[in-house]
């Protein structure tokens, strides 16, 4: 077991280092960039007992994010005879950021509860797909059939979707439940668009790269803007003098997501993944989050635009 | 002796994918198990290798309780970790013997997977799952995306397998594929084995599905052709 613990690390150790070198220098600054903003605002956040347990609590909620939606679960489960130390260890290294953190400020209670809850969280051996066709079904004949991504994305996520809005619903006489509900909803719903389909689902839409694009951008805001709308109209309601904070949320968010749909085609090969590009969505999720940074994502979005027009043309040029 | 008692998986309450199936598969013997889409082949193959929870019934490898040390699988679908080569997917496993292997697959060993086509990718988990030296083979569609040297090269390493004393268990779409190989074919229907067929009955077998698919199928091609 230990033998294979220690390929599986290697085998991450070598792919971080080919995600650096395929990047490029520039991006790969960028990552480290804002690898070290994280980290410091970490370092910030923990320095106080009253912000420590939200901190931790952020961060085992990504692990679970990242546990529930991992690919390679059936992979370690046929073929790593001890799969959960793998999860385990895993999990460890990327929450060590925060447990240094927690260990430098002296906070052990909060180490022993993100360590407890990392372990936990690996323990976890629950599969959604088995546990929600019958509300699935219904809730996929409610998606129009040319937002495939959406179709797609909702069957593996209603669950972690669902739970997420209906926290945000509950809680929503607090004034931050419903802003951090929706950004959720919102990382969720921008790993819709890390696939990319085959040539014939883009050829049925019969319209050119441009007319295509524009099309795809409009329907996916319609979609995401109905899916936050509830949201937005319930904050108006418990906090009306704050009302702007929903809606901004909303206006960034919705940036963030064009922005992803156009690095989507930008880059787009058929059946590909677009693993490659997650630096760049990260990029795009970051300039979301730094005020002054937006109007650098609404110019990357138009650049990915032009960009995504003329990778599309080999495909879709008989409909120009 | 592999032994599957009673085995009953569900996915929803009262829909039953694998229904109270009864299986007896000899040692030492190639058995194919074939079925329409939907049958249940998978679902049999993730509860014989304990991926999915049983509702009821056991799976028996020489009396005990069969577990991973006894058994390796191929599944249909395959997973690979992106950014990595074959051959460090292939070191996971941990075989010395990797480039004797790959004399028979020819895989560019040391170019990044996420570049392989589909039938290099099936190659790469076969290798993978072939190398391991286990008593119990269960193989989930091992032809699919096989070039036609890789399919034969495969129906060998069977047979050697199998003569070396190796309990396998494959499914296929391809009928020929089965028939060419295996010594038992068992035919699954609605989550159960309708029939079994040993070699000697493999033409009748054939004619009898296909007949049965003929049957069903020709009123409505013809009502949507003509």
């Amino acid at each position: 077991m230990l033998f294979q613990l220690g390929k599986i690390l290697q085998l991450r150790y070598k792919q971080l280092l080919r995600i650096s070198y395929y990047l490029g220098i520039v991006r790969v600054l960028w990552v480290y960039g804002i690898i070290v903003v994280l980290i410091v605002a970490t370092f910030t956040l923990t320095s106080s007992e009253k912000n420590s347990y939200p901190a931790a609590s952020l961060y085992l909620l990504l692990i679970l994010m990242i546990h529930l939606r991992r690919k390679d679960k059936n992979f370690l489960k046929i073929n790593i005879s001890q799969f959960q130390p793998v999860y385990m260890l895993e999990y460890l290294l990327l929450s060590s950021p925060l447990l240094i953190c927690l260990v430098l400020h002296g906070k052990w209670l909060v180490v022993l509860f993100a360590v407890v809850g990392a372990l936990l969280i690996s323990a976890i051996d629950y599969n959604f797909s088995m546990h929600r066709k019958t509300v699935n079904t219904r809730v996929q004949k409610l998606i129009p059939s040319d937002l495939y991504e959406w179709k797609a994305g909702v069957r593996k996520n209603l669950m972690l979707l669902l739970g997420v809005y209906g926290l945000g619903v509950c809680l929503s006489y607090f004034v931050a439940a419903i802003p951090i509900a929706m950004v959720i909803i919102g990382l969720i719903i921008f790993d819709f668009f890390t696939a990319n389909e085959s040539w014939q689902m883009l050829l049925s839409f019969e319209k050119g790269p441009k007319k295509m694009l524009c099309y795809k951008i409009k329907r996916h805001a319609l979609l995401y803007a109905l899916i936050n709308l509830p949201l937005v109209i319930l904050y108006m309601l418990f906090h009306a003098d704050l009302w702007y904070i929903p809606v901004i949320a909303l206006i960034v968010l919705l940036s963030i997501h064009i922005y992803m749909l156009t690095i989507k085609f930008a880059y787009f090969e058929i059946n590909g993944g677009n693993g490659a590009n997650f630096i760049l969505q990260l990029i795009g999720i970051v300039f979301g989050l730094i005020p002054i940074m937006i109007p650098l994502l609404w110019l990357f979005s138009l650049f990915f635009f032009k960009k995504a027009c003329t990778n599309l043309i080999p495909l879709l040029h008989d409909y120009d | 002796m592999i032994t599957i008692e009673n085995l009953t998986v569900s996915y929803r309450k009262g829909v039953n994918v694998i229904d109270s199936l009864h299986l007896t598969i000899i040692d030492n013997t190639i058995n194919g198990i074939v079925g329409l889409n939907g049958a249940g082949k998978t679902t049999l193959f993730n509860a014989i290798f304990g991926l999915i929870k049983k509702e009821k019934g056991e799976v028996f490898f020489n009396r005990q309780t069969i577990t991973k040390k006894e058994i390796v699988y191929l599944p249909t679908e395959n997973f690979f970790y992106s950014l990595i080569t074959g051959r460090e997917y292939l070191s996971l496993f941990g075989n010395s013997d990797i480039d004797k292997w790959n004399s028979l697959f020819k895989l560019p060993l040391d170019t990044i997977i996420d570049d392989y086509s589909t039938g290099m990718k099936k190659k790469l988990a076969l290798m993978g799952i072939l190398q391991q030296n286990k008593p119990v083979i269960m193989l989930d569609e091992p032809f699919n995306g096989l070039d036609i040297e890789s399919c034969h090269i495969l129906k060998l390493i069977l047979l050697r397998l199998k003569e070396a004393g190796k309990t396998l268990i494959i499914s296929s779409h391809m009928m020929e594929s089965l028939t060419n190989v295996c010594e038992y074919i068992h035919y699954l229907e609605a989550g159960k084995v309708k029939f079994s067929r040993n070699k000697e009955q493999f033409n009748e077998l054939e004619k009898d599905l296909f007949s049965m698919i003929e049957n069903e199928n020709t009123e409505a091609i013809r009502e949507l052709i003509d």
